[in-house]
């Protein structure tokens, strides 16, 4: 191992099988799941602990986070398809395929702001209920999650995406790295819709 | 992650297109069992593990879980999964086993 | 060029402030946490004051406080209770664990794996300017209209939710605190998996590097819940949700207009889910530090060496499935009870195992009494005081008697301060002359040591006595007002002066510790304590990269005293001995 450079960042070591950014980034997504399992834990026990809980049909709106749903789920399709492109080698495809998962991510979060309105509008504010205290929270983190991704995919259709002509492996990785993050976002709301809008 | 052959990535390619139809009828057919109104047990239970064959088909094929190398990604995904159910499951048997008489007051 | 490291010619902001070295990092943690720890010790000589003393002014500073705090150097018990708040959270958040894991863990986890950086470089700088900025957010909040949190850093519901201010910086302080620690923990982990020299196989890794591996899976996991615990309680205070608020809440007698229907529980299992690990958090590093240097000292392998990897490995483990013997006077039940209570007696068999093996290593050994190991030799004693003293908790029988007494805070006073802290002292004087290649003096070690350890165990021991007694913690007037604890109230009067002496003693340290910076005796050679772990064999102030050519690792980490050898210890990093 060479004294001066970090080794294993582009290629994977032997008995690991990971470059150094895909362990970080699932010991990360393990941080992350629990985060969100102590929120969907702290669901459970309020609900439990209650005298009565709405079904979340009676106070959300199913269609609009189907509609998020599916899109959701797509964007994370677009965004496996644009770092299989550049293992195709085909950069062209990877910047559309980015874009539109950038796109389906900013339209989420349009649809979500308008839920949010909804909601605003009647004055159904998080502290009317734990039910409604424990959708804002969760979403709302949620949501937050969404931001970084858009922020760290914008960067990288970008002024990042420069790196493909120096060093075409290590972008390569990053984009798998930010997909694994992206996935996981959407695993959290593949739990979190049918949790609160369907139970 | 160096020069991969062109067709066993197309054919990838192919098999994520089919998980995301998957992925997306499951949603759908969650969202139609809702409007069947069912008891809120069983609702649970179906909703529940439509998201977790969801949640499985994600995590294996999107985030290609099941063809990295084992041992590592073994040991932090058990662990999660054993804490995310310490997490779930734990506080609310507390919640359940109480000495005789006690009342817990977020129920009024 | 993948993963290349920041060239050596950079000005001066990037080379100290913004680094991205390991070493630069691992000193910045070190010397913003030992400030950090002293302010923390500070706090507690105040409030040691008022204990010893209640209702006396403090004489001569006690005016400094203001009005708000000590009006005419009296104590009022708000500032009391913003003092125990602060002085917990500042040890343990911004003192002790940066200390041993961000300083000692930065700096020595890639050299002792023969690596030349952490894994991720620009993230290691990031976690550490974030721990700094969340140090800043804790420390502003004294200056706020209603001074800093006071209630307990546990900040337990529903007192936590209406205080002051200060309370929402604790919060926000804690979300950076957490991120920091997130950030840095992901990096060590990569760091051990990826990034060990050839021939370090696990089980030829220093136990120190294990402790902070563990330690970083601990931090890893145990701390998001406590993060989404803090974002409710946030949202409790600035938008009055009810996650921790029960219905019917009454405050000084008229109702709360809020939701209800939220559980002061909750808090207590997400926060006790964080806060116990995080004791384990606490003490991994420090017998990582203590095995490296009993064995150095005592020119012996490590006794039961893989037993200790697989005991620390099964308390990683079970330090996630027994918070909850933090809360036994909750009203739980008995199935409940009986299970935390099983799995926090089965918690103590791996740290019997791990100090008994250390004890075992000891028998037999040529000893060397330099200051490194006499702080390493007391940490053991004296962890086992904390140790054992933990069982009486852990029953829930007896708990019920000393919960929230005098007894718990001696308790994990003796596991932190002569255990833990003892153990960080003892790093610092072991591997000062590989970051400085320069020796700390001798005497002013011995004069900060024999003073430290009577001190802390004048100031502890009686604690156990007055918790017996049925003094509760947190008492501002400690126990003064109470029938049945004024036979153990003298006893305030020793513990504070014990202080003051543990306090003045510190200085000696502090001298040795600058001034031999810049003139301690300089040290012949890269390995000046015949050590056998990879750290030893880069040169003293490491240069970028580390090592001056590759290392590679010919066999286990504590190889001493091997028959045949010509030496009587056979480094890792020499191929032939």
């Amino acid at each position: 191992m060479s004294t001066e450079t970090i080794p294993y960042t582009v290629e994977s070591r032997y008995d690991t099988g990971l470059y150094n950014a895909k362990l970080g980034i699932w010991l990360f997504l393990a941080s992350e799941a629990m985060l969100f399992g102590a929120l969907f834990s702290s669901y459970i026990l309020l609900r439990v602990g209650a005298v009565d809980w709405p079904r979340g049909s009676s106070i959300l709106s199913v269609p609009l986070g189907a509609f998020n749903t599916v899109l959701l789920i797509s964007s994370s399709l677009t965004m496996l398809l644009s770092w299989a492109a550049l293992r195709l080698k085909d950069f062209k495809k990877f910047k559309i395929l980015l874009g539109i998962t950038i796109l389906l991510a900013l339209l989420f979060l349009s649809v979500k702001s308008y839920e949010y309105y909804l909601k605003f509008e009647h004055h159904l504010f998080a502290s009317k209920s734990t039910f409604l205290a424990i959708y804002f929270t969760m979403t709302g983190l949620h949501a937050l999650h969404i931001i970084g991704g858009i922020v760290v995919n914008t960067y990288l259709w970008g002024p990042g995406s420069r790196m493909w002509k120096t060093q075409p492996e290590r972008f390569t990785n990053r984009i798998e790295i930010a997909g694994l993050y992206w996935h996981f976002v959407d695993l959290v709301w593949l739990f979190l819709f049918p949790v609160l809008y369907l139970l | 992650m160096t020069t991969d052959n062109i067709e066993p990535i197309k054919k990838e390619i192919r098999g994520y297109v089919i998980i995301f139809i998957g992925i997306v009828s499951l949603s759908l057919t969650a969202v139609f069992i809702n409007y069947l109104h069912l008891p809120l047990v069983a609702a649970i239970i179906l909703t529940i593990l439509i998201a977790a064959v969801q949640v499985f088909l994600a995590a294996g094929y999107f985030m290609h879980l099941l063809s990295e190398k084992k041992l590592v990604l073994y040991i932090v995904l058990t662990l999660t999964a054993i804490l995310v159910l310490a997490v779930l499951i734990l506080p609310s048997i507390e919640h359940h086993n109480t000495i005789p008489g006690t009342v817990y007051t977020n129920v009024s | 060029m993948s993963g290349e490291l920041q060239h050596y010619d950079l000005p001066f902001w990037k080379k100290y402030i913004f680094s991205q070295d390991h070493k630069v990092i691992g000193i910045q943690y070190g010397i913003t946490a030992l400030i950090f720890l002293f302010f923390g010790f500070l706090l507690m000589l105040l409030m040691r004051w008022q204990l010893a003393y209640p209702g006396q002014p403090l004489p001569v500073i006690g005016k400094w406080f203001g009005e708000a705090n000590m009006p005419d150097g009296v104590m009022l018990p708000e500032f009391y209770n913003q003092l125990g708040a602060m002085h917990g959270t500042i040890m343990v958040f911004l003192g002790v664990v940066p200390l041993a894991v961000g300083a000692f863990g930065n700096y020595l986890v890639p050299l002792q794996i023969g690596a030349p950086d952490m894994a991720f470089p620009k993230l290691n700088m990031a976690s550490f300017w974030v721990y700094f900025v969340g140090g800043v957010i804790m420390l502003v909040s004294f200056f706020v209209p209603g001074g800093a949190a006071n209630s307990g850093w546990t900040s337990y519901p529903p007192l936590a939710n209406i205080a002051t201010t200060g309370q929402t910086y604790w919060l926000l302080g804690m979300v950076f605190l957490i991120t920091s620690s997130l950030l840095g923990s992901v990096n060590t982990i990569t760091t051990i998996f990826q990034l060990r020299a050839p021939g370090l196989s696990f089980f030829r890794l220093p136990f120190f590097v294990w402790g902070q591996l563990i330690a970083a899976f601990l931090l890893l996991l145990a701390f998001p819940p406590l993060e989404a615990a803090g974002v409710m309680q946030l949202m409790d205070r600035v938008f009055h949700t009810s996650f921790f608020m029960p219905t019917g809440l009454m405050i000084s007698g008229q109702p709360l207009d809020i939701s209800g229907g939220g559980s002061v529980l909750l808090w207590q299992h997400l926060f006790w889910f964080l806060a116990h690990p995080e004791v384990y958090v606490l003490i991994l590093p420090a017998m990582g530090i203590v095995t490296e240097i009993i064995t150095n000292n005592s020119r012996k392998p490590l006794n039961g060496h893989k037993l200790m990897i697989y005991s620390v490995i099964f308390l990683g483990f079970m330090s996630f499935i027994v918070w909850a013997h933090h809360m036994f006077l909750t009203g739980m039940g008995t199935a409940i009870s009986t299970f935390f209570q099983a799995t926090t007696m089965i918690i103590s068999i791996p740290s019997v195992i791990i100090l008994s093996y250390l004890f075992i290593t000891l028998w037999g050994g040529s000893i060397r009494f330099n200051t490194p190991m006499l702080f390493a030799l007391a940490f053991l004693p004296m962890f086992g005081i904390g140790g054992l003293t933990g069982l009486p908790l852990g029953l829930s029988t007896s708990d019920i008697h000393l919960h929230d007494t005098y007894y718990v805070i001696a308790h994990f006073h003796y596991v932190v301060a002569p255990g833990t802290i003892f153990a960080l002292f003892a790093g610092i004087y072991y591997w000062f002359p590989k970051a400085t290649g320069r020796r700390m003096n001798e005497l002013l070690g011995k004069i900060h040591f024999w003073p430290s350890f009577i001190f802390m165990n004048v100031i502890f021991m009686p604690m156990f006595i007055q918790g017996l007694a049925g003094v509760s913690r947190r008492l501002y007037d400690g126990g003064a007002s109470y029938d049945f604890a004024q036979g153990v109230l003298h006893l305030n009067k020793i513990s504070t002066h014990g202080a003051w002496g543990l306090a003045i003693v510190q200085i000696p340290f502090i001298i040795n510790f600058v001034w031999s910076i810049f003139k301690g005796q300089k040290v012949e050679s890269d390995n000046p304590w015949e050590a056998t772990t990879l750290e030893w064999a880069a040169p003293n102030c490491p240069p970028h990269g580390n090592f001056l050519k590759p290392v590679k690792a010919y066999r286990g980490p504590y190889e001493y005293s091997v028959p045949g050898a010509k030496k009587d210890f056979s480094p890792q990093f020499e191929e032939h001995t």
